[in-house]
């Protein structure tokens, strides 16, 4: 049943249920990240990202695959109250995880206000100095407080080894009293507080009195890693544990601001580590104010992708989004599901004993039309019709491919006789016959191999051409599905469910009752829901965005036609090869901005020398986005576009008028009468059967 | 609440009554909506000033001629902007106490957000602010506004806050909506983390447009942290007066509970509303851990409105304000 609903009533009858409503990390406390945190299987995160290694960390990916989750579950604010003394637990876990996001820091107010850019680094530089030992001294305030560990004599010690290398920088920054020649973690943490507020007016007010005030006392780093150098000697029970600086959102820093941190990154010492969270294409350089070195991936730090990861164990991946929906239904009141129960909460399609092809859904979709009337028979005599002008030829292949209790028996019979029309060029009758027996002995269980095969590859496209021709969108149906199709990203995963379970509630549905499984109407109306959203949410902001979803667009209603043409060329076409020769470097940032936001996935083994070496390189439309444009989820055959294809598709140059010959052009092979020329069997239309 | 917004002057003007009012000074920005030229043909004034911002993508044949026109540049910081119109020939030798009327129905956001600011830097004791609602928006809720894309999200020069590092602290952003889910989603993408709360205009300018600015809204909800789950707060999308007042009890409330919090506001609603949220700051939250941010387009559409309804008048006592904390 097609619903109609406003989407604001959608949202006040579902909020309140829906046990996925929460699909982002930030939207959680700290204990509801500990409650909700499902550990990666075999071996942990913690193999491939200890927050306790020395060794820098780039974490990235996609949006929502778990960056912010994981740093934030690894922070000092929520590691501390595990035991009950806070140096415990860091003593326990051997680092302490000084969490921040980039985006607080405000950045593009170190830019601009006719300030000189060389003055705003500076700045930035020593502010970012600031800022982070200012963090870092909240922790070490919080722990202090808490526990009572450090007595007056080691914290002056401490404060005083900190400042030590910074000249005369004592008094500006330590807080000290009047009154007294003790210092302390809370002093210190004030005095910085209040120097960097002065910095932060001066940096604010410049737009407005023209200049930037601010005093710089030491060089990138030295502020931050005299602090805590000065920890790890002077503070009892710090001397064994790493300083890990969880930095997310890395993206929001320029490509200046990302010197800084990279310079920190070199020049570390031994009681520091950083892990930097970001978006795939938000690491914009990996240059330092080090003589200007690069730092070098496995040298200087570790790179890691989430999702590469991921898809390197999918069984794993499989398992934990299992895990992460069995959790979240067990925190919504549903009890403990395991995954069989729980796969048997979405419904498939309808299905009756004996029907190997999938008959009775067909029959469902179709309805109580009169059979002869099928969309699929009626554009078969067409063809023929427009082909040869012969209405009793039409009419003789019509009877011949006509089987009214078996669909797909028809569907399969038509495609293996468009298969052998377009190469013959011309429609033979007997051949249509064998074509059709074959299938019907297929259907009674003694097909031959070939056609098995023939059936297995292209039973769910037959199926989806079905739907379509009957102005249906094709099922997207069952929870392995939606894991396929969340291309290793988890907030993909738990959106589609979130949307599922809010198209189950306003259909009326019980949820997850065994008694009444979600139904395939909601579970595809809420696929095709995430779909939309992860394409209006994955494209960047800018002119690039822009671009990038208008390539998408032309990409994925390339591949429809494809698909729901009446001889596609391969089995669920969702890729596409390309060699780049000829294409121009607008075009190829598109491609490569769709790539780094997830649009478009590179698939690796798609590279392949033909043509004297030239290499081809496979891009396969991010499996989030085939729903809307009702693709397979899962990838297996391929196009390959020319220069002029991949022009007409990733250029927003190109004219939509441009763009619609092109497909036209590339479709034409793939549809009635494929480009064949009449037969010499035309005779005159003697009227017939539609 | 330390401000009573209440007192702050406004009244209305029908279309009709337009040619009664007078001032010394009229600066409008051009487009080609009814209610802003309707307005500027209506209005006496001594001297009339166009600003010509480059969002609107007008070439210079078709700006109109017969008046001083002050062209601003996309990505200009909004405080050296004013700053140099009203530096210019034209009103650099006018006295301060002029009457000058500003129509901020076609001003980019963020000018009209920095707009008191600059009047106060300039020494400007009083101004009026006008603002004529449309009869509605072409394409109704599925009006468009911004139809470049979003370049960037930051700080407006002027209103940028000095923040707390706390370990314990959460961030809000008010986000003050309308219609252009664009920039909604452009802004709550900007302050992920952070505990967003939308400002939804209601009474609306017109009756329908509450309606029409919620199904926008909606466009924007997966990007909204807890969207469905938090309750939206109000204030009428026509008075910039009681908007400050509804924002500062909220921020008010919210700092009695956490006192570390950062503040961040984002209008991206109605002119009036940005107008409200400009008073708020400069009443209340200069120098304090509040910052306006602003999702900067590349282009508007020149023309987004049908007809035109009621002006509505806002004196503006600039002098209220303490500049000597920007200096």
């Amino acid at each position: 049943m097609e619903t109609s609903i406003s989407p604001i009533w959608k949202d006040i009858l579902t909020m309140s249920q829906n046990p996925f409503e929460i699909t982002k990390a930030v939207d959680y406390t700290d204990n509801e990240i500990i409650d909700t945190f499902v550990d990666y299987p075999t071996g942990g995160y913690s193999t491939f990202a200890a927050p306790a290694s020395p060794v820098a960390k780039f974490l990235v990916g996609g949006k929502g695959g778990g960056r912010t989750h994981l740093m934030r579950y690894y922070s000092y604010s929520l590691r501390k109250s595990q035991l009950e003394r806070y140096i415990d637990a860091v003593k326990r876990d051997k680092y302490i995880g000084v969490y921040f996001r980039c985006s607080g820091l405000n950045a593009s107010r170190f830019s601009g206000k006719r300030i000189s850019d060389d003055a705003w680094t500076t700045a930035f530089n020593f502010y970012m100095d600031v800022w982070l030992t200012e963090y870092l001294l909240n922790t070490l305030a919080d722990m202090s407080a808490h526990d009572c560990i450090w007595n007056a004599k080691q914290q002056t010690a401490f404060v005083r080894a900190a400042l030590e290398p910074l000249n005369a920088a004592e008094d500006v920054l330590s807080g000290k009293s009047a009154l007294s020649d003790e210092l302390s973690i809370e002093s210190f943490r004030a005095g910085l507080a209040a120097f960097r507020k002065r910095m932060d007016r001066s940096i604010n007010n410049a737009a407005i009195n023209g200049t930037l005030d601010v005093q710089i006392l030491s060089n990138p780093g030295v502020l931050l890693f005299s602090t805590t150098s000065a920890a790890h000697q002077e503070l009892i029970g710090l001397q064994d544990v790493l300083f890990t600086f969880l930095i997310d959102e890395f993206e929001n820093l320029d490509v200046t601001q990302q010197i800084y941190i990279n310079t920190l990154i070199r020049e570390k010492d031994r009681s520091t580590s950083f892990m930097i969270g970001s978006r795939q294409w938000g690491v914009r350089t990996q240059k330092t104010f080090s003589a200007g070195e690069e730092n070098k991936r496995g040298s200087e730090y570790e790179w890691v992708e989430l999702e590469q990861k991921y898809r390197a164990a999918k069984d794993s991946y499989s398992e934990f989004c299992i895990k992460l929906t069995t959790a979240r239904l067990a925190q919504a009141g549903f009890g403990d599901l395991g995954p069989d129960r729980l796969k048997k909460l979405f419904a498939k399609l309808p299905e009756t004993a004996g029907d190997r092809f999938g008959d009775t859904a067909a029959l469902a979709v179709l309805g109580s039309a009169e059979h002869i009337s099928r969309p699929h028979l009626r554009t078969f005599h067409k063809g023929i019709l427009r082909w040869s002008d012969n209405a009793a030829l039409a009419d003789n292949m019509i009877e011949i491919v006509s089987r009214p209790r078996s669909p797909i028996s028809e569907k399969l019979a038509l495609l293996r006789i468009y298969q052998q029309w377009s190469s013959s060029m011309t429609i033979d009758e007997a051949a249509a016959r064998t074509i059709a027996e074959e299938v019907d002995a297929l259907r009674d269980g003694h097909g031959s191999r070939a056609l098995v095969t023939v059936l297995n590859l292209w039973k769910n496209d037959i199926i989806a051409q079905l739907y379509v021709e009957n102005n249906r969108r094709p099922p997207y149906i069952g929870l392995d599905r939606f894991i396929d199709m969340s291309g290793y990203l988890p907030r993909s995963y738990l959106t589609t469910l979130k949307y599922i379970v809010q198209a189950a509630l306003v259909r009326g549905q019980v949820l997850f009752s065994s008694e009444e499984p979600i139904s395939v109407d909601a579970q595809s109306a809420g696929v095709l829901e995430a779909s939309e959203w992860f394409v209006r949410d994955a494209k960047p902001t800018g002119r690039l965005g822009q671009d990038c979803s208008l390539a998408i667009t032309r990409l994925g209603t390339l591949f429809n036609r494809v698909r729901y043409s009446e001889k596609p060329p391969e089995v669920g076409v969702v890729a596409f090869t390309t060699d780049l020769q000829g294409i121009g470097e607008e075009v190829l940032d598109v491609i490569s901005v769709c790539k780094s936001h997830g649009l478009l996935i590179e698939i690796p083994s798609g590279r392949k020398a033909r043509n004297q070496g030239s290499i081809l390189r496979k891009f396969q439309l991010h499996p989030m986005i085939a729903p809307k444009f009702a693709l397979p989820i899962g990838r297996r055959g391929e196009l390959k576009l020319n220069s002029d294809e991949i022009n007409a598709v990733f250029d927003p140059s190109i004219s939509e008028e441009q763009y619609a010959t092109l497909v036209r052009r590339r479709i034409a092979p793939l549809t009635l009468p494929f480009g064949s020329e009449p037969s010499v069997m035309s005779k005159p239309s003697q009227g017939g059967l539609f | 609440m330390t401000v009573d917004y209440s007192l702050f002057r406004r009244r209305v003007c029908a279309p009709d009554d337009l040619a009664g009012l007078k001032f010394d000074v009229l600066i409008s920005a051009y487009n080609e909506s009814e209610r802003v030229n309707k307005l500027w043909t209506s209005v006496q004034a001594d001297v009339r000033i166009w600003i010509n911002h480059e969002e609107y993508g007008f070439d210079d044949n078709e700006l109109p001629s017969a008046h001083h026109i002050h062209s601003g540049l996309v990505g200009e910081g909004e405080i050296q902007f004013w700053s140099d119109l009203f530096s210019s020939s034209v009103l650099s030798e006018v006295s301060r106490d002029v009457r000058l009327a500003i129509d901020i129905t076609g001003l980019m956001r963020p000018h009209v957000l920095a707009l008191p600011l600059a009047l106060a830097l300039h020494r400007f004791s009083n101004a009026c602010a006008l603002y004529s609602d449309p009869s509605g928006y072409s394409g109704g809720s599925g009006a468009v506004f911004s139809k470049g894309p979003v370049l960037r999200v930051s700080a407006v020069n002027g209103f940028e806050g000095i923040h707390d590092t706390s370990t314990e602290n959460r961030d809000v952003l008010i986000l003050g909506a309308g219609y252009d889910d664009e920039l909604i989603t452009a802004v709550a993408e900007s302050k992920r983390a952070a505990e967003q709360i939308v400002l939804v205009g209601l009474p609306s300018l017109q009756p329908h447009m509450y309606q029409e600015s919620l199904l926008r809204l909606h466009r924007a909800s997966e990007s909204i942290n807890n969207y469905s789950r938090r309750d939206h707060i109000y204030a009428p999308a026509s008075d910039p007066f009681t908007t400050a007042g509804v924002i500062s009890e909220h921020i008010t409330h919210l700092r009695s509970i956490n006192s570390d919090l950062n503040v961040y506001l984002s209008p991206v609603g109605p002119k009036t509303q940005v107008l409200g949220i400009s008073w708020y700051y400069l009443c209340e939250a200069v120098n304090t851990s509040t910052s306006v941010i602003f999702p900067y387009a590349e282009s508007y559409e020149r023309e987004t409105s049908k007809g035109i309804g009621r002006t509505r008048i806002f004196d503006l006592e600039i002098d209220l304000f303490r500049i000597d904390d920007y200096l």
